[in-house]
């Protein structure tokens, strides 16, 4: 019988032995919860770490999504900024406080950039039509024609009564470059009120880390190749606790067919100053932030104003980091980054 | 009671520790197999394929109906995984670069699918994510 026993205890070790080498550990039935959705014209992909509501709370977090895409979006009808659009020259519309927030932030935003970054961009972008179906190039007349209507300072808002009234006919918003991140920071805000303490969220390559991850490194985060054609690949990684990484450059959204002819590539991110897709010598740039509306503003920014005078302007501020990628591969990164990036592809380099 | 050992029943125990040894061996080994690496499509944020990747395996191909007639052809090898053709309209899928490590990805916006390389058990990825 003891015989019997032994090799019962026996049996019994070798498959707890086999339930460790598979990972079966997890803390006190918390695991990851993950869901990809299509919102913000773009794909979503949230992971969480969390108990058996976990399901639950990714689906409150995607409402918060779709009702932000549902005020926020330029190509939804009804939605504020359309109705801000239609009204340009006629009449300030009363908006949800969340769209009056980042049309906020938006503003300041350009003031600080001193117009590099600017929301009234959206004739340039509806003219060139590069994420639409049929993008072209537009004539230099028609560019000098709509870029007239392209100025912050026309924006005017009301704090009183939450309203926003663009002073020019023809005027138009497009919230593109910061409601991603705005909607990203709603997300954290749920999540931690939910209780969640290890979440990553990927908006459309927005990347936010919440806490670090469950076995308590900090979440490691590639950089895009800007080269990739496509493909999702890295040549740089950041450790990032309890942050936002975000990346724009001209390999996102682009005329594929007319760079195939002629090697010109006409991206997405427009220089207000200009008219033409930004082109300051950049491939990409990336910002580190906080908060995840930060870093989606910054990092269209920093493409547009160029390596300089770019990062001149992150150093000013506080909890920022920023890098940037010029056309010979080289990086440039702010004095916070420098310390922090880790370069895994050896055609870049990082300039001291 | 002491009973006398009979040399069957020692013989009949240890061939059923080594069976059991064995059989567990063979359920580990098929779970890592070449690294654990999976390739993972999803239409519409659910999974509607998945398939091991491992050196030695014979080329799959395979189509992703996405509804309305619309298609994308995913080719999977062990050197690498790619969209072969989709009659999506920006072809930005079908124009990327093959992926071959866990963590990478191929989305197609239009059709609403992600093809993406998933790391087994054996296999931490280099980054959890990229910001791009």
């Amino acid at each position: 019988m003891r015989r019997y026993r032994r090799i019962c205890a026996l049996t019994v070790a070798i498959f707890l032995l086999g339930a460790v080498l598979h990972g079966c550990t997890g803390t006190a039935g918390f695991r990851e919860y993950r869901k990809d959705i299509f919102a913000l014209n773009t794909w979503v992909n949230i992971r969480i770490y969390a108990g058996k509501n976990g399901p639950d709370i990714l689906d409150k977090a995607i409402k918060r999504i779709e009702e932000i895409e549902n005020r926020m979006s330029v190509t939804i009808q009804d939605s504020d900024v359309s109705r801000i659009n239609s009204n340009a020259g006629k009449q300030a519309v009363k908006v949800h406080d969340d769209t009056f927030a980042v049309i906020k932030k938006a503003l300041e935003y350009a003031q600080i950039s001193n117009g590099a970054f600017d929301i009234t961009i959206y004739p340039i972008v509806k003219l060139w039509g590069i994420t639409s179906e049929h993008p072209r190039v537009p004539a230099d007349t028609e560019i000098q024609d709509k870029l007239k209507l392209v100025d912050y300072r026309n924006v005017v808002l009301d704090e009183e009564k939450k309203t926003v009234y663009l002073k020019e006919a023809g005027m138009g918003i497009d919230l593109g470059a910061i409601a991603k991140g705005y909607a990203a920071d709603e997300v954290v805000r749920i999540l931690k009120e939910e209780g969640v303490a290890h979440a990553l969220i990927n908006m459309g390559g927005n990347v936010i880390a919440m806490g670090g991850k469950p076995d308590g490194q900090p979440w490691k985060i590639g950089v895009q190749d800007p080269r990739s054609e496509g493909a999702q690949r890295h040549i740089a990684i950041i450790e990032v606790t309890d942050g936002s990484v975000v990346s724009s450059g001209d390999y996102e959204r682009y005329m594929v067919d007319v760079y195939k002819k002629t090697g010109k590539r006409y991206h997405h991110i427009f220089d207000p100053s200009t008219g033409y897709p930004a082109n300051s010598g950049l491939m990409a740039t990336t910002v580190v932030a906080s908060n995840s509306i930060d870093a989606d503003a910054l990092s269209t920014t920093v493409f547009i104003m160029g390596a300089e005078k770019g990062l001149e302007m992150v150093e000013g501020l506080e909890g920022v980091d920023a890098m940037a990628i010029t056309f010979d591969k080289k990086i440039y990164a702010s004095k916070g980054l420098k310390e922090k990036l880790v370069v895994t592809d050896k055609e870049y380099e990082l300039q001291p | 009671m002491k009973m006398p050992m009979k040399i069957g029943d020692l013989a009949v125990y240890l061939f059923a520790v080594v069976l059991i040894a064995i059989g567990l061996m063979g359920v580990y080994a098929m779970g890592t197999q070449g690294g654990g690496k999976s390739v993972v499509v999803e239409l519409d944020g659910r999974e509607v394929y998945s398939c091991r990747i491992y050196k030695g395996m014979a080329p799959v191909e395979f189509r992703v109906d996405a509804g309305n007639g619309k298609y994308n052809v995913v080719s999977v090898t062990y050197e690498g995984v790619k969209v072969k053709e989709a009659n999506c309209p920006d072809q930005v899928c079908v124009k990327s670069a093959s992926i071959r490590y866990a963590g990478q990805a191929i989305v197609c916006l239009p059709h609403r699918v992600v093809v993406r390389i998933t790391a087994g058990h054996e296999e931490t990825p280099d980054v959890d994510d990229i910001a791009s």
